[in-house]
């Protein structure tokens, strides 16, 4: 019998989307917070910027958030169901926009659906995002206005 | 609507546990639906069934039952990942979040999924073990396992390869069933071994024509979202069930359009090749479950293997590979 030397498979699949590249890349200060972001939709970092203010001189805390704008997630935000385990904070808001928040590692990961236009990025998600990474460095609650202006994107680049 | 649950300060009361595809599961949860729906993987159950065995890694598992959810219309979940912490939803109701790095599971569900043991069996556990699988050191791999006396005989393969038509046609002649499209694999004290989950056998509505135990059923809509008989293989064909089995054949099915069925040796080269590059990437966070994995891969691939190319019907087919497996053994 002759040798065989391969067989046909599925080669690397990434089920899971997590290999999207995400190219834009900027440090936001929004408060006492420096965030390093990483996205692959330049106008998440529009969004950003155009909430953004006079950077504080104070003593910042550092994290990292990755947000992908996800193509095969149609439609809106549709209602939340938020789940909280020791340090893992998650937010689900139907297919367009799945967050999670690891206080331990200081990282919030992000899916937002391709429907999701920059105001409502601007006005009600980032403003979200915002208020779950300022609760996992320092527990308090914030009010909805008050990371609406925030923002300030401090450095951008591809 | 904005729904908050968290876990941290309420009681998830009830806590037991459990043996799953080699690992070993600290379930914490507030419902006894719950306990009841999982109580055959409870760990003196298992190792009472299937003898002792080391466990590959730990995992927790934390599941609040929240009656206020509605049912999941179907258990199809939607994926997605970055870095170490995975995301699963089923239609906006039962919602698992997985961290990798930390081998937790946490997850809220139903009333009517937490007691659905059907759906523990065949959708959830599997999901489990599949996503955390690298970092327990319970692989997940691609492929069917029977066990032939005691001696484990896996059909890796891509999609479409026949594993499925092929497990079903040896369950058929007898051979006991482990598992169908997905087996886990550990390599622990005790050697390699390849485990199972669920017993479900996954056939596309043309396998009819070679299953006459099919006509009386009708293709549904599965998990992955193709259109297949999804069947209990101990139900429907008869088969004996084990959950594990030590790896002692591994024939690499290839379909071909002949009407033959012919064995050709197959190198450990090629046999690793196949796992690594037929498993999902992992991001640099899991570099560490990603080195297990392929320690893991490398062991397997030691294994006799063989490419087994098939054409002919799956009956012939099926005994075909068990002469094989008499004259080899």
């Amino acid at each position: 019998m002759k040798p065989a030397d391969s067989v046909p498979c599925d080669r690397h699949p990434d089920f899971l989307k997590r290999f999207v590249p995400a190219p834009f890349r900027a440090i936001v200060r929004a408060g006492a917070l420096a965030i390093s972001l990483e996205t692959n939709d330049s106008g998440c970092l529009s969004a950003l910027a155009a909430a953004g203010r006079e950077s504080p001189s104070e003593p910042y805390e550092r994290f990292h958030w990755t947000m992908i704008r996800d193509e095969d997630a149609p439609g809106g935000i549709v209602g939340s169901i938020d789940l909280a385990d020791e340090h893992l904070t998650f937010v689900n808001m139907g297919p367009a926009c799945l967050v999670g928040l690891d206080a331990k590692r200081r990282e919030l990961l992000a899916f937002i659906g391709a429907d999701i236009d920059e105001h409502l990025l601007a006005e009600s998600i980032l403003p979200l995002f915002l208020r779950l990474t300022r609760a996992a460095i320092a527990p308090r609650s914030f009010t909805g206005d008050e990371h609406r202006h925030a923002f300030q994107a401090a450095l951008i680049h591809e | 609507m904005h729904d908050s649950r968290s876990l941290n300060g309420i009681g998830l009361q009830l806590h037991d546990e459990l043996r799953i595809a080699g690992a070993r599961c600290v379930l914490r949860t507030n419902s006894q639906r719950v306990i009841s729906a999982l109580a055959s993987w409870r760990r003196e159950t298992r190792d009472a069934r299937d003898g002792e065995d080391c466990a590959a890694g730990d995992f927790e598992m934390n599941v609040l039952e929240d009656p206020a959810l509605p049912s999941a219309a179907r258990y199809e979940p939607r994926f997605r990942g970055l870095h170490h912490l995975v995301f699963a939803d089923f239609g906006g109701t039962d919602t698992f979040v997985f961290d990798v790095a930390s081998r937790r599971a946490t997850a809220v569900v139903s009333s009517a999924t937490a007691g659905n043991e059907l759906a523990w069996n065949s959708v959830l556990l599997p999901l489990a073990v599949g996503v955390l699988g690298a970092a327990l050191g319970s692989i997940p791999v691609h492929s069917a396992c029977l066990d032939l006396d005691d001696m484990g005989v896996m059909l890796p393969g891509a999609s479409g390869a026949g594993k499925s038509t092929m497990c079903a046609a040896l369950a058929r002649c007898g051979v006991a069933v482990v598992s169908d499209g997905w087996t886990y694999v550990t390599n622990t004290a005790d050697g390699l071994r390849a485990h199972g989950i669920s017993p479900r056998v996954k056939l596309l509505p043309d396998a009819v024509r070679h299953f006459p135990q099919l006509q009386l059923l009708a293709p549904a809509k599965t998990s992955n979202g193709e259109i297949a008989f999804d069947v209990d293989a101990t139900s429907t064909f008869g088969a004996r069930l084990r959950r594990q089995s030590v790896p002692r054949w591994l024939l690499f099915l290839q379909r071909t359009e002949r009407s033959e069925c012919e064995f050709a040796p197959f190198s450990a080269e090629a046999a690793r090749d196949f796992f690594e590059n037929s498993a999902e990437r992992l991001p640099e966070q899991l570099s560490g479950a990603a080195a297990r994995r392929s320690d893991i891969f490398a062991a397997l691939s030691r294994r006799p293997s063989w490419l087994l190319r098939y054409g002919c019907e799956p009956r012939k087919a099926a005994e075909a590979v068990l002469r094989f497996c008499e004259a080899t053994r």
